[in-house]
């Protein structure tokens, strides 16, 4: 192994040595942190959301008048729509809601243990629904207990609220007991939330990071003076016609309204437009800085072929086969590559820590390390083979010319 | 049996409109512990005759053997090793590698060898002491005059232990005085028991030699195997 007169030279050819060493290190720091944030987005995709969105119905209902400034008037109204949709042939459930899931964004708020310190502020998107909601979105409860019409606030204004939270917000909240009975502060230690009960996993894309399933529902009449939001759980069968009487069944009731009517998994379409774009351009950064580096890596290694063409004949002419020639420059680019590796996974930690703390992600885990390093060690094997074939090939007549 | 052995051989360089004849139905012995000198004018393919020798290029038509193996047909794996072990090279332009200092210069061959470490070390520094470079193992090339060069070039040939040295032109880019201890270097190698082959424009150099061959436009002229005894190193000009 030539391994020390290979860092010896290459020690004497700083400038050369560095500029590559330097580009693999950026390289690689970038590609890391890229491939972790992507491949973030991509589990966020792919991740179920744990709620039944084939067969839910989402109907967004815009209002008009001086009526709808009134909570009251609009809790009579949300409570007769959604009577009535429950009526509706083949609907298992429905609830008003404050605003869609897996549309990729929403409301959020932070919350921690009443009385903690603001280190424990945890994130999570935050859901009003009715004392409906686990039929309609199809979720189970895992500890405590569901809403009951005695949880909805019966007036508007500030009051202690029960709550239900995703078990993944209950353990980020209480990692050590039960979180059944305790209570959170939103905002306002005056006004508390009680957690009454625990569901089990749902998900909503939400910008990426855990806070995605740590998810809280508050008990209400979801509605705004210019509108509101229902969800409406139907048997597989009866979607398509229950899709269709949606708009009708409102009208009815009130008909100065504009009713829009989607399927869950069109929001859930709408909602992925920006983790998809992400990935897009994730991956492409990844794939052009991969390509340049291998290019420059190529570049060198073709370059060195040349430059050292009379060294090649002479180290021919010395007793070297050609696979040694082959041997000594693929050695050299992978020392090259490997020193790049190791100030590129320094810089790489240095920046994973940067994103941390400027956005809710994971950090960078030794799979996508791993991964990293061996791409890109393969890409510096694959660009230096054919510069380095073309010098195992070079005669060893080169070295009595006198070039 | 000669140390090197070549019958008719042939090499012709081809372009798509020329055809050269670089060595023509070239027949030639050369015994163990010779020093012999090639000598003719530019063309006449003295560089081609030494790259055929040292294994460094193919011939197209006769048969060559070194050391008793014929060497037409083996691979380029058995040809490195040959060079590698029977053959050290001395170039007119030193070919040392730059960025190697003298040490890594020198270890160069031994490397190829697979040699342990400890005997590549000894063989390093006996080589380099013997041509007198022995205080300037971390030296690199560029810190060296043109002779010491020379010096590191023929110390890194024979830190392989050849038994045949091929020298192209091994004074051509040195001064008088220079050349003639590198001359009085090869005379003490040879006297040591090596063969020596060396191309050379230089008539004193070649007068130098045991034996003198000249070529021209690839044939040998007036060749014949000389009787005469080896010249002594008593008998070159003084070091100064």
């Amino acid at each position: 192994m030539e391994i020390g007169p290979i860092f010896r030279s290459l020690s004497r050819n700083k400038t050369r040595s560095i500029l590559l060493i330097l580009e693999i290190a950026v390289t690689l720091a970038i590609v890391l942190n890229c491939w972790n944030l992507m491949m973030q987005q991509r589990e966020s995709l792919m991740r179920p959301s744990g709620i039944d969105e084939k067969n839910i119905i989402a109907v967004e209902v815009q209002t008009f008048g001086p009526d709808y400034q009134d909570w009251e008037y609009r809790r009579q109204v949300v409570s007769r729509d959604v009577a009535a949709l429950r009526q509706l042939p083949g609907v298992i459930d429905a609830t008003p809601i404050s605003n869609f899931p897996l549309q990729g964004g929403g409301s959020s708020l932070q919350a921690k243990p009443l009385g903690a310190r603001d280190t424990a502020l945890t994130r999570a998107p935050v859901y009003t629904v009715d004392d409906h909601m686990l039929r309609t979105l199809d979720l189970e409860i895992v500890a405590g207990r569901a809403f009951e019409a005695g949880d909805l606030r019966s007036e508007d204004g500030p009051v202690i609220m029960n709550v239900i939270v995703t078990q993944d917000l209950a353990e980020a909240l209480f990692p050590d007991g039960d979180a059944i009975g305790q209570t959170i502060d939103t905002g306002s230690e005056e006004w508390p939330d009680i957690i009454v009960g625990v569901v089990d996993a749902m998900h909503t894309p939400y910008g990426g990071g855990p806070m995605e399933s740590q998810i809280l529902f508050y008990p209400g009449f979801a509605s705004r003076a210019s509108g509101m939001n229902y969800l409406i759980r139907t048997e597989p069968a009866a979607f398509d016609s229950v899709f269709s009487a949606v708009d009708g069944v409102l009208l009815e009731s009130e008909p100065s309204r504009v009713v829009q009517v989607q399927t869950l998994l069109e929001i859930k379409g709408g909602g992925q437009v920006i983790s998809r774009f992400s990935v897009q351009v994730l991956s492409t950064i990844i794939g052009l800085l991969l390509f340049v580096t291998t290019l420059g890596i190529y570049g060198m290694t073709s370059f060195s072929v040349t430059q050292r063409t009379k060294q090649i004949g002479t180290r021919r002419a010395l007793g070297a086969s050609q696979g040694a020639i082959l041997r000594y420059f693929l050695l050299e680019s992978l020392v090259v590559t490997l020193i790049g590796s190791a100030l590129g996974l320094i810089a790489a930690s240095g920046l994973d820590v940067l994103i941390a703390s400027q956005m809710d992600s994971e950090r960078l885990g030794p799979t996508v390390l791993a991964t990293g390093i061996l791409l890109l060690w393969s890409l510096a094997i694959l660009a230096t083979i054919v510069p380095a074939l073309r010098a195992s090939k070079l005669s060893p007549a080169l070295a009595t010319r006198t070039v | 049996m000669p140390m090197i052995e070549l019958v008719d051989v042939t090499k012709n360089y081809r372009t798509d409109l020329v055809e050269t004849c670089a060595l023509d139905s070239l027949s030639l012995a050369i015994e163990e512990g010779e020093f012999v000198s090639v000598s003719g004018p530019s063309g006449s393919g003295k560089t081609t005759f030494l790259n055929v020798v040292g294994l460094l290029d193919t011939f197209d038509q006769g048969t060559y053997t070194i050391d008793g193996q014929d060497v037409s047909k083996l691979t380029d794996r058995a040809q490195s090793r040959i060079r590698n072990e029977k053959i050290g090279f001395i170039f007119q332009g030193f070919n040392l590698i730059p960025d190697l200092d003298v040490f890594d210069n020198v270890d160069v061959p031994l490397r190829y060898r697979r040699l342990p470490r400890e005997e590549r070390r000894e063989r390093i520094v006996r080589s380099l002491e013997l041509v007198g470079l022995g205080g300037r193992l971390k030296h690199l090339p560029s810190q060296l005059s043109g002779g010491q060069q020379q010096r590191v070039a023929i110390a890194r040939a024979l830190a392989s232990d050849p038994r045949l040295i091929l020298a192209d032109e091994p004074t051509g880019n040195l001064d008088s005085a220079t050349a003639a201890e590198i001359m009085h270097l090869l005379h003490e190698i040879n006297e040591e028991g090596a063969t020596i082959l060396m191309v050379t424009h230089d008539a004193g150099c070649a007068a130098q030699a045991q034996r003198q061959i000249h070529l021209l436009d690839g044939r040998l002229i007036d060749y014949r195997p000389t009787e005469a005894p080896n010249i002594r190193l008593s008998q070159i000009a003084p070091v100064s």
